[in-house]
């Protein structure tokens, strides 16, 4: 057999490196972890494929012409992708609690205290501005906001910010508790705050999602994608004119564009590039910024709790961080462990919602001082 | 060191402009709540007026036996009982996680049916 023919047959195995092989059995990770722990399955199996799909020797999928390359520049270059599951999301969502008791609004800001710290920790690491605020918006504790966000300010570096957004947020109920335990005294915990009902009309749930789109988007122009698109989804939650396109909103497109926004950030976890000291400094980065917002919400929470005379439980206010509605439940849990007749649910759902709200415009805050057009 | 400067500022800044931001969304919730409640509560009031008006007719001494009570009457008190039947049981739900309910799955099932009956998307209000 002439030799080339051979080097030809064999060129897939001979184009195997260390990094390929260590990449695909961080894809085989993720998909283990979607598996088996059933941590945010939905965005880290497909992430999973993709990384394991990249990583084949002389995958055709990231060619020029390539699938993943495709789905990249169709929906995660221009932005469209987080947009799309962002109208998904607003579809889902219930400001109800937040409409109730809109004072909870602060504890969103409260937050997103962590997004900064991260930021000024990455600026003393010797990231660049844009990559420091990049890694910043992990703190934002919301997938679709990271990706956003890291997309424009620093591209090549979405793929650690996204795999370290989307597991931190899986374990979120394993990071909250000690945070939460930490801050607060055994008392405090036990706080029993009575939830009074209020029928919110459906007028009031049409005119929040216009007021906030038109309030947000005159104040902070580089919010108005996110923010417009979350409210686009919850108008037509509430208006129940459209319901099939609410349906479609927040099942069919969402699932698919799910697919592909996995898929095509898989596809950035290229070895050579994947594989640095920075990624590992992401990923402690990201865990660190999730425990400050967890602290810094707590904070507020307890700051709240002494403004109140001692009726308001501080740990809702670790609710403020995004990660809806997961961080609300958590909250609860956390209640009722320490008093299983406390149920402060609709009040850490409340806050919970303003995360939400907070994590989209502090994105769009950022963009906006970081200059990004 | 310019990072640092850099990266405090942003933080001022950035934080400020959220905060500054979500408290002026609190304040238009707040006001649109309150336009909300005075809007129902109006109509309601006006109700109650009619209501009152009502009460002193009955005021008049009633018949002993129940058989001789008109039927405009017989109407009036029935809707008064499930009027009350109806508000004690949407009353019932916030006593119930008010006190101590006995069990976390009793209280929840109180919640879940308070929520999704305020939530159904696909039904209109009257």
């Amino acid at each position: 057999m002439d030799p080339s023919t051979l080097q030809q047959l064999l060129q897939g195995i001979s184009n195997v490196t260390w990094q390929s092989v260590v990449m695909i059995a961080i894809g085989g990770l993720l998909i283990f972890l979607a598996v088996a722990r059933e941590y945010e399955p939905l965005l880290l199996l497909p992430i999973g494929a993709g990384a394991i799909l990249t990583n084949l020797p002389l995958s055709p999928l990231i060619g020029a012409d390539g699938m993943l390359t495709a789905l990249y520049d169709m929906g995660v270059a221009n932005e469209l992708f987080p947009l799309l599951i962002f109208i998904g999301i607003g579809a889902l969502t219930d400001f109800g609690p937040l409409l109730e008791n809109p004072k909870m609004v602060l504890l969103g800001a409260a937050g997103q205290f962590g997004i900064f710290l991260t930021l000024i920790l990455a600026l003393m690491m010797g990231f660049t501005r844009n990559e420091a605020a990049s890694i910043g918006i992990i703190g934002a504790i919301d997938g679709p906001t990271s990706i956003y966000v890291s997309g424009i300010l620093a591209p090549h570096l979405l793929g650690p910010i996204t795999v370290a957004a989307y597991s931190y947020m899986a374990l979120v109920p394993l990071i909250m508790p000690p945070v939460m335990r930490l801050l607060t005294t055994k008392k405090e915990r036990a706080i029993k705050m009575p939830y009074t009902q209020r029928t919110i009309s459906q007028r009031t749930r049409i005119l929040f999602p216009i007021i906030v789109t038109i309030g947000v988007g005159t104040l902070v122009p580089f919010a108005t994608p996110l923010i417009g698109m979350l409210m686009l989804g919850n108008l037509m939650r509430e208006s129940k004119v459209v319901e099939r396109l609410t349906q479609a909103s927040s099942n069919e497109l969402a699932n698919v564009v799910t697919l592909f926004l996995g898929l095509a950030i898989g596809s950035t976890m290229k070895g050579e590039d994947f594989l640095k000291v920075g990624t590992l400094a992401i990923l402690g980065l990201g865990l660190l910024a999730f425990v400050l917002d967890t602290a810094t919400g707590v904070l507020f929470g307890k700051a709240m709790c002494l403004a109140s005379g001692g009726k308001f439980n501080p740990l809702i206010g670790a609710a403020g961080i995004s990660a809806f509605p997961m961080a609300a439940r958590v909250v609860q849990k956390e209640a009722s462990r320490e008093d299983f007749s406390n149920f402060i649910l609709m009040h850490a759902m409340g806050a919970n919602a303003a995360g939400q709200v907070a994590s989209v415009v502090a994105g769009g805050v950022l963009l906006a001082l970081m200059g990004a057009g | 060191m310019d990072n640092v400067g850099f990266g405090l500022y942003l933080t001022l800044y950035g934080m400020g402009t959220v905060l500054g931001l979500l408290l002026l969304l609190m304040l238009a919730l707040k006001a649109v709540g309150w336009y909300d409640q005075r809007r129902t509560v109006r109509p309601a009031a006006r109700e109650g007026n009619a209501a009152a008006r009502l009460t002193d007719q009955l005021h008049e001494p009633l018949p002993q036996n129940p058989d001789e009570l008109s039927p405009e009457l017989l109407a009036a008190i029935s809707i008064a009982v499930i009027t009350h039947a109806r508000v004690r049981r949407g009353q019932a739900a916030p006593a119930m996680r008010q006190f101590e309910p006995g069990s976390q799955l009793f209280a929840s099932r109180w919640v879940a049916v308070g929520r999704s009956y305020q939530n159904h998307p696909w039904r209109r209000e009257n």
